[in-house]
């Protein structure tokens, strides 16, 4: 190591000047970044969420891109999971306090209408429940675990993913996060 | 890469067992580190497990008063760790604040138990950096190279793996350095001046990195200036001390 002030403040200057032309030139367009990230579709953080169409609990359709110009949540539940069914209360809340603002949608996994139904006719829930039946929604979105639950912004790009069950502090959070985005 | 693993009908997340795994190895280097420095190996693990923790519950209480109001009616929820809701900055800052005052009383000399510390850190976040090329949220931007991984059909640079890279580049330069340590916090020094140079360089290629305005990457710029610290350290020892014992870092 130089042991001269001369040649530590040399190196220090060098540093200075490499470094500070490194970050202008890593310098990026966010719209470009975004631009470029959103024509890809991927179950993952900063893709564009994977579109879908299927029918909801109470009849109609329900197509993933319709939504956009709004955010929204996208949770993958199931009556037999007890977790999932310890959230509920949680996106119901945040879909009655963000009426309006953001879209709360349950996607039910894998089971039939005829379970579901009274199921949510039960517990009151209020937002949409499109019935993944097949499964192939949850495959698309490579959901390994129930509950799971997706943060999506206005402009369809997953901006957060959360494995596991959820708290509603943390569901509060995000969806501020989604609203400032 | 791979988000979770399937043990049966359990699904472990990979990247929560990284980090644990990472914090586990990181306080198991500190006392391979403080013993081959020949400092108070008790204490400095001590310090090293008091930080980590206290890091933890402020960064969860943090978050429990941001949130008031939805932990109010669930008490229980604010310590039930599996749903999430951590303030990061909050565990940073009350982590490496516990571990200064603990060292304060302790009488723990600053320079020399950062040498000891120096590659705990390293290895802390290298398991970070891990953690998040398995299943974290970070991605690197296009490239068409031989060593690209492809992502949902897309090539891209293995950013993550770049950290790790430096993150052995400052744990080889600990190594070097600790035969002809010159002074006390030499090596601490000497790792983050390479791993905040690595950092600077290698985060150019994230996609994702979190910006300032005008689109600068917050980590370059934090790395810049923890690598310019480093120097301006590194030749405040250099120019005044010949031995360990002689010289300090703000002792």
């Amino acid at each position: 190591m130089p042991r001269s002030r001369f040649t530590w403040t040399l190196v220090i200057l060098g540093a200075l000047l490499l470094g500070t032309t490194w970050i202008f030139l890593s310098q990026e367009s966010v719209y470009e970044l975004n631009l470029i990230d959103n024509m890809v579709e991927a179950p993952a953080v900063g893709y564009q969420a994977p579109d879908f169409t299927v029918p909801t609990m109470t009849g109609e359709t329900f197509t993933l891109s319709d939504q956009r110009g709004r955010p929204l949540v996208l949770n993958f539940w199931a009556t037999w999971c007890p977790p999932c069914r310890a959230e509920i209360p949680f996106f119901q809340a945040a879909s009655r306090k963000y009426n309006g603002q953001v879209t709360v949608v349950g996607v039910d996994d894998g089971e039939p209408i005829e379970l579901v139904a009274p199921f949510a006719s039960r517990l009151d829930i209020a937002y949409v429940i499109p019935m993944d039946e097949d499964g192939a929604v949850s495959k698309e979105y490579r959901v390994h675990s129930l509950p799971s639950t997706f943060f999506i912004d206005e402009g369809g790009v997953i901006r957060y993913i959360h494995i596991g069950v959820i708290n509603r502090a943390v569901l509060e959070d995000k969806i501020a996060q989604l609203l400032e985005s | 890469m791979l988000p979770s693993i399937s043990i049966g009908p359990l699904v472990l997340p990979t990247a929560s067992l990284v980090t644990i795994l990472g914090i586990w190895l990181a306080l198991a280097t500190t006392e391979k580190t403080a013993a081959h420095l020949r400092l108070d190996v008790p204490f400095t693990y001590n310090l090293a497990t008091v930080a980590l923790a206290s890091g933890f519950i402020a960064s969860r209480l943090a978050f429990v008063v941001a949130h008031w109001s939805a932990y109010r009616q669930n008490l229980l929820g604010i310590i039930w760790p599996l749903t999430g809701g951590y303030d990061l900055w909050a565990g940073l800052i009350a982590g490496f604040a516990v571990a200064f005052f603990y060292g304060r009383a302790r009488q723990l000399p600053l320079g020399a138990t950062l040498d000891a510390l120096a590659p705990a850190i390293l290895v802390g976040l290298m398991a970070v950096s891990l953690a998040d090329f398995l299943g974290g949220p970070g991605y690197g931007v296009e490239a068409d190279i031989p060593w690209s991984i492809s992502l949902f059909g897309i090539k891209r640079h293995p950013v993550q793996l770049y950290e790790l890279i430096a993150g052995i580049a400052a744990l080889l330069s600990w190594l070097a350095s600790s035969h002809g340590r010159s002074f006390s916090g030499h090596l601490f020094l000497t790792s983050a001046a390479v791993y905040s140079s690595g950092r600077l360089f290698v985060d150019a290629y994230r996609a994702n990195a979190a910006l300032i305005a005008n689109g600068y990457h917050i980590v370059q710029i934090l790395s810049l200036a923890a690598l310019l610290g480093a120097l301006f350290l590194l030749m405040r020892g250099f120019t005044s001390s010949v031995s360990p014992e002689s010289a300090n870092i703000s002792e």
